[in-house]
């Protein structure tokens, strides 16, 4: 094989297959990885500093604290020229002048000194011995910390248990007592501060370089044989540098306010320095009878150190891509929002009778949201009623769950992106049904959608039903919704020890089910958990473990436990074998055979891996891109493929091949939702693609009663020869 | 969680240790020689300076003298004030109650306050209470509690005399009188801590619920009190109490001047003292009491956090 | 600095393997309390040896835990051996320090695991890829550049790639930059440490493509370490399967796959599923009880004795012995020596005999 076979010439524009639509949280759909796709060459070069920045720059808090504390340096640099007095001329009028007098804005003091030019003098100081301080502390931190972080040998580890002790001090007791014994004065302040801010660096640093140190490209740089320094220099600093940025905004607001507080009690600043803190204190001897005194000083103060933390704030979101409390607003809690009009752009994306049903006739009376119906959902409907004429010949079954033309969207920087278009399947009592596809494909948020799982926003269905025993439950409240989750249909997820709650037992756990659905006491509860987990092989000594006290099979099979407890009659299962060694797989999988058995449920097995699907499941639907592409039964997928990319992943597994033998490839990668064309999504990377492939819509197709492929050239083309 | 307590109740002692070696340590940071310095400088007595110099053990080599020192600081004897001539002990005793009351009124303000707040944000975010809650705990945050503490007096004591400026009442002599003149001061002292421990829970329940366990809680058909009383909470809680350690010390730090602005008689106000009168063997005692009366309440943090977390428990 | 044709001792090729380990344990220790005192040791490798000669791969299958990962650093020397010696190209390098070593990087590089965190994410990739070009002082200016540009042709990407930053590749473009970093110095044997198990099945076969195509231009060995068997299989000339630190059997793939010799190796093997309902379903599947033992606390005499369907008496309190079958291969099983006396035949055959090994048939559907 060439390397135009490596997709060379299909990907250069193409950046990254997101992950967006197969993770559930959604949250990488607006930032991260997605960020710089598509956007033509000309934007590429951006790094991640380089974007943090521009995300920094549109965050409208950010920008008027960046702009505030930039005043204020320029007010302090400027003062001389800005002052309208001298700060320390005396009897530049009457003492005690108000605020807004003639000629004195901000009033005067008890010796008739200008309060405005005083607050602009103090500005100069402030800012001065806040960026000083958190210097000094920072040159003895961060070397500290760094190689305490990147050797932490011997000496290091002491350094650490020294800076914890020194933690335990209240930081304002230990300034105050070395000032007292130092002397008070500006200088022994900044220096006291100091002492108080290094321990605190240097955790930070240190913190932070551990990480680093952890990460593969720190290994990689030792592999290459690059000596320490530059290591540290070149790849753990600058990694350290952005995080440290954050502390380092919020330190000056720290400083400024221990400065203010020494001050304030006449230890920092003295006559003739200017401080906003010794301003306090003076305007503090006179409050009884003057309490105008002290508004402008103390909001000097205040203004700043919060100007500080915004900025501080604005960086850290800038940085991780988050967007604060802007980002989440309006979140609806445990239920996928539905909104169920046609989206323009589906209905340009998706072929017209998408909604064939694939097995059984659709329903034909829709029970239609309460959204109100407008133009669009109209023709969604014509759809519906065409689909179902076109199915109804075919011998109707008893559907357990019936999914038909759901689609899914997630909202991006890029506007609503369609993640998951027209996915109809059913699945039968007791019957088990593969959803297979690579990452992006939209298997997950399918299935996550059937329970309406799905965080919204990001996520909203825009179309489609899902029926389960009958009941569409697109259109149920949270109410209703509730009791069906854990009781009649379960879900068992990938990684088992970040889907199990890590501060309650399993025990615990699982008995919440039981007392959730079927009410009872504590104990009922914890009886009926230690049966279940006892069918699934866990002894009772165990229950009472937490997660973390279990081997990652232990786990899993809690997991499935807990989905069983109320013996649902559909289980979900997402890539539940997954995170599993090979091994541990087979006890998993065998575990399922047993209980799909004794309990007469159905299951939609999520998976990537086709191997799996040969072992568990009856019928299988391969979905690409958002779209299922082909469904069959599972010895008929296998050795009868319809679609080339069904194919495509059967003839790339190692497991197929001639060993040492060059495996089959398909080219490219997994197109991003915003790259769908009108034709076949897979065209770009089919070998057997024709120009009709990428100009029309493709329609899922019946090749036999119960196998449907979304491929034009089904009939011509002999995929099974290759497998 | 005997176990935990116990491990902790250990680990207390090395740090003790070290910091009492610090806190002795400040002697050799007076400037010039200290006996002359504390004597009150050049121009002092020579006796003087020799009775200092005997008192503080000051002839013997460094680490003895910490020794004689820590030997008599461990039986509560700091020493004799180099101005009173009285025991440091006694004098100190007295202003422990308090500055452990004030502390207590404003952790009592700070934990129900801080955690409401911090609920009533974080169950809604970006609703137009999250807002109001940001904006109050930004500024919360911002403000010097000494300015806040003015602000309070010249409007509750000056403006509206509802309260007493200025002043203090022991609680065995009369809780209520004490509550009043507590409230000022408590309130001040308690408004970053406040802002503070309701940020960290609202930002732990922002994560948690967004947290793959919380999912499952969903997936289990938990309805919405369910999910986040049953599992969000306790979790989002973690940070928010080991957040309310670290804040103590900020709390014990602030309420030196908030002592000195309501002239409440706690070992704020005696640290001050002591030290604008170089009195440094009260300034070593008070400085160590601090240090002990944060790793106490930092102790039982821990234990609280230990509930919540069983990994911490165990371990 | 030195360049390459000076020193590159594969260019004037002594006899004997490229690597070899002697009897190789690593042992880390588990600290624990204030005085941070060594309570335990956890077991990650023990009594290893292994060789690699020059141009092959060497598949290194085992679990989580099976101290696979750790072998492979430690066949770098990114990690001191706590005992036991390593030899590259005869030259005894378990005890070299830091200047000497460099001489050996040059000539073994490492591919990791997880794409994105093997770069630094606030470099360009040029920068990361030209890192051992810099570091072993070869090229400059223009000379490099062109250096980095053959070489992302060679792993095929483009040149434009070079200025980008990791986020804005995929994990299967950022694996292929990957083996271009580890190329840049040709070296003559690379770590391959799980390449292809966080990528889509689609891009793991064009990961796997290139690195064996690569192989076979470049005569360059690899130490695949991976928990695929089966992916394993397809890319080894050799496997070693590891079972809590130790190599419990070593031979070529063909004869490990097909006949394996060690009760471990067959439950593994006979776990890996096959993309094929009626093979799968039909054919016998060990399912191992119970989980890996603590390595801080190896069972005594063999190690795999506590989930072993064939275990007897003498498993529990002798190590097995190194046997070699006829075949070639080498096995630690007392089973070939004791009891059935298998002398070197695949495990299976004991299974007509046994009830300890559940197998199942799939239901039609």
């Amino acid at each position: 094989m060439s390397t135009e076979q490596f997709g060379v010439t299909d990907h250069i524009e193409v950046a990254v297959a997101d992950e967006v639509p197969d993770t559930a949280d959604g949250n990488g759909a607006d930032g991260g990885r997605s960020a710089s796709t598509g956007t033509g060459v000309a934007e590429h070069r951006r790094g991640p500093i380089a974007l943090a920045t521009r995300r920094l720059l549109r965050n409208p808090l950010a920008l008027v604290a960046l702009g505030f504390l930039f005043a204020v340096i320029v007010v302090g640099v400027l003062a001389p020229l800005i002052a309208p007095y001298d700060p320390n001329e005396q009897l530049t009028g009457p003492p005690f002048l108000g605020p807004f007098s003639d000629g004195h804005l901000l009033g005067t003091d008890d010796l008739g000194r200008d309060i405005f030019s005083r607050i602009l003098y103090g500005a100069r100081l402030s800012i001065l011995v806040s960026t000083a301080t958190v210097a000094i502390a920072l040159i003895i931190a961060v070397p500290i910390g760094l190689s305490a972080g990147y050797h932490g040998g011997r000496i290091e580890y002491g350094i650490m248990r020294v800076t914890d002790a020194m933690m335990s001090f209240p930081g304002l007791v230990l300034a105050i007592s070395l000032v007292a014994v130092l002397g008070p004065s500006l200088k022994n302040t900044m220096i006291a501060i100091a002492v108080v801010l290094i321990p605190g660096f240097t955790r930070l640093v240190r913190g932070q370089a551990l990480a680093i140190r952890e990460e593969s490209f720190i290994e990689a740089s030792k592999s290459i044989g690059s000596p320490t320094k530059r290591i540290i220099f070149r790849r753990v600093f600058p990694n350290l540098l952005s995080p440290l940025v954050v502390q380092v905004s919020i330190a000056l607001g720290i400083v400024l306010l221990a400065e203010a507080s020494l001050s304030f009690l006449g230890l920092g600043a003295r006559p003739p320095e200017i401080s906003w803190g010794a301003m306090l204190r003076q305007a503090s001897e006179v409050i009884l009878v003057h309490p105008g005194q002290m508004y402008a000083p103390g909001l000097a103060i205040a203004l700043t150190v919060l100007a500080f933390n915004t900025l501080g704030d604005g960086i850290l979101d800038a940085l991780t891509g988050g967007s604060g409390a802007r980002g989440r607003r309006g979140r609806r809690r445990g239920l996928t929002f539905v909104e169920r009009k046609m989206a323009p752009e589906t209905s340009v994306a998706a072929p017209v009778d998408d909604a064939v049903s694939n097995l059984e006739p659709a329903p034909i009376e829709r029970h239609e949201s309460e959204a109100a119906p407008s133009p669009m959902t109209m023709v969604t409907l014509e759809r519906n009623g065409e689909a179902a004429r076109a199915a109804a010949e075919l011998p109707p079954t008893d559907a357990l769950l019936a999914v038909d033309g759901l689609t899914v969207q997630f909202s991006t920087a890029r506007g609503w992106a369609t993640v998951v278009d027209n996915v109809s399947f059913q699945i039968r009592k007791g019957e088990t049904l593969g959803l297979v596809g690579e990452s992006g494909s939209g298997k997950t948020v399918t299935s996550l959608s059937v329970m309406r799982l799905l965080p919204s926003p990001p996520s909203r269905i825009t179309a489609g039903s899902v029926r389960f025993d009958g009941r569409d439950l697109l259109t149920l409240p949270i109410r209703e919704m509730t009791k069906l989750r854990g009781s009649r249909i379960a879900m068992v997820f990938q990684d088992p020890m970040s889907s199990l709650n890590p501060a309650l037992t399993i025990q615990h756990q699982i008995g919440q089910v039981v007392r959730w659905h079927d009410g009872g006491g504590k104990k009922h509860a914890a009886t009926r958990a230690n049966e279940v987990l006892e069918m699934v092989g866990i002894p009772k000594r165990r229950a009472t473990s937490y997660p973390h006290e279990l081997s990652g099979g232990q786990r899993q099979r809690a997991m499935i436990a807990m989905a069983l407890v109320c013996r649902p009659s559909l289980l979900i299962a997402d890539e539940p074998t997954t995170a599993l060694d090979v091994t541990i797989q087979a006890q998993v999988l065998e575990l399922m055979h047993e209980l799909r058995k004794e309990l007469e449920m159905a299951i939609l097995f999520v998976t990537h891996d086709l191997g799996v699907v040969a072992d568990i499941c009856d019928r299988v639907a391969v979905m690409y891109a958002g779209q299922i592409v082909e469904t069959a039964p599972v010895r008929e997928l296998f050795h009868h493929p319809k679609h080339p990319y069904t194919e495509g992943l059967l003839r790339a597994m190692p497991q197929k091949a001639e060993p040492r033998s060059e495996l089959y490839v398909i080219p490219g990668q997994v197109p991003q939702f915003h790259e769908f064309g009108t034709g076949c999504r897979l065209a770009p990377r089919c070998e057997y693609a024709q120009d009709r492939c990428r100009t029309t819509p493709i329609r899922l197709e019946r090749v036999d009663p119960v196998h449907l492929a979304r491929c034009i050239r089904w009939d011509e083309l002999d995929l099974e020869a290759k497998i | 969680m005997i176990g935990l307590v116990v491990r902790r109740l250990a680990a207390m002692i090395p740090l003790l240790l070290f910091v009492s070696f610090v806190v002795f340590s400040l002697i050799t940071l007076v400037p010039g020689d200290p006996a002359t310095t504390l004597a009150g400088g050049t121009d002092a007595d020579f006796a003087d300076i020799e009775a200092i110099r005997e008192e503080m053990n000051l002839n013997d080599p460094f680490l003895v003298q910490y020794a004689k020192w820590l030997g008599g600081a461990v039986q509560g004897d700091f020493g004799e004030s180099l101005l009173s001539g009285r025991p440091v002990y006694g004098e100190v005793k007295r202003a422990i109650p308090p500055t452990l009351g004030l502390v207590a009124a404003t952790l009592i303000l700070v934990i129900p306050v801080g955690l409401l707040l911090g609920l009533i944000s974080g169950l809604r975010p970006g609703s137009v209470r999250d807002k109001s809650v940001l904006t109050f705990t930004s500024a919360g945050i911002a403000m010097p509690s000494f300015w806040v503490a003015l602000l309070l007096v010249s409007f509750f004591a000056v403006r509206l005399k509802w309260l007493p400026p200025f002043g203090y009442e022991p609680f065995v002599d009369s809780p209520t009188e004490w509550a009043k003149r507590m409230i000022m001061p408590a309130i001040a002292l308690s408004a970053s801590a406040i802002a503070v421990v309701s940020r960290q829970l609202r930002g732990g329940l922002a994560d948690v619920m967004t947290a793959p366990y919380i999912r499952t809680a969903w997936a289990k058909g938990g309805s919405g009190h369910q999910v986040i009383a049953g599992h969000a909470l306790k979790n989002a809680a973690m940070p928010a109490v080991t957040v309310l350690g670290l804040q103590t010390a900020v709390l014990l730090g602030g309420s030196i001047i908030i002592e000195q602005i309501f002239t409440i008689p706690g070992l704020g106000t005696y640290l001050l003292r002591a030290i604008n009168q170089q009195d440094l063997p009260s300034i070593q005692a008070v400085a160590l009491l601090y240090v002990v009366i944060n790793v106490m309440i930092n102790l039982i943090v821990d234990i609280a956090y230990g509930f919540l977390n069983p990994k911490v428990r165990a371990a | 600095m030195t360049t390459s044709t000076t020193t590159d001792p594969t260019r004037t090729a002594p006899p004997g393997p490229l690597l070899e380990l002697t009897n190789v344990s690593k042992l880390f220790p588990v600290r624990e309390g204030i005085l941070r005192r060594v309570r335990a040791h956890v077991h990650a490798v023990s009594d290893v040896s292994l060789t690699l000669a020059r141009g092959e791969t060497l598949g290194l299958v085992g679990e989580s835990g099976s101290g696979k990962s750790t072998l492979g650093r430690l066949a770098l020397r990114l990690l001191e051996p706590t005992s036991g010696r390593i030899d590259y190209l005869g030259q005894d390098i378990t005890n070299l320090k830091r200047g000497s070593l460099r001489s050996v990087r040059r000539n073994a590089q490492m591919v990791f695991q997880d794409p994105y965190s093997s770069f630094d994410p606030l470099s360009p990739l040029a920068s990361s890829v030209a890192e051992p070009l810099a570091v072993h002082g070869e090229g400059g200016g223009s000379a490099r550049r062109a250096r980095l540009e053959e070489l992302t042709r060679l792993v095929g990407l483009g040149p434009q790639h070079l200025d980008r930053y990791p986020s804005e590749l995929s994990g299967g473009q950022l694996q292929r930059m990957a083996v271009a970093r580890a190329l840049a110095i040709e070296p003559s044997f690379i770590v391959l440490d799980e390449p292809v198990s966080s990528l889509d099945v689609s891009t793991q076969a064009q990961v796997i493509n290139l690195l064996e195509k690569l192989q076979h231009e470049l005569g360059v060995a690899y130490l695949l370490i991976a928990h695929n068997p089966a992916l394993v299989r397809h890319a080894s000339d050799r496997i070693a399967v590891m079972y809590l630190g130790e190599i419990v059997e070593v031979g070529s793939a063909e004869a490990v796959y097909t006949t394996p010799k060690h009760p471990y190796t067959h439950a593994l093997l006979s776990a890996v599923t096959v993309p094929d309902p009626d093979l799968q379903r039909t054919r016998r599947r060990i399912v191992l009880q119970g989980d890996v033992p603590n390595p801080a606390d190896p069972p005594a005499g063999c190690r795999f004795h506590t989930r072993c369907p064939y275990v007897m008496d003498v498993c529990r309190s002798e190590v097995p012995p190194n046997f070699v079958a006829a075949d070639g291969t080498s096995v630690r099983c007392h089973l070939h020596t004791s009891g059935p006396v298998l002398d070197g035949a695949p495990v299976a055959d004991l299974l007509a005999t046994s009830g300890a090994a559940t197998s199942y048939e799939g239901s039609p559907s």
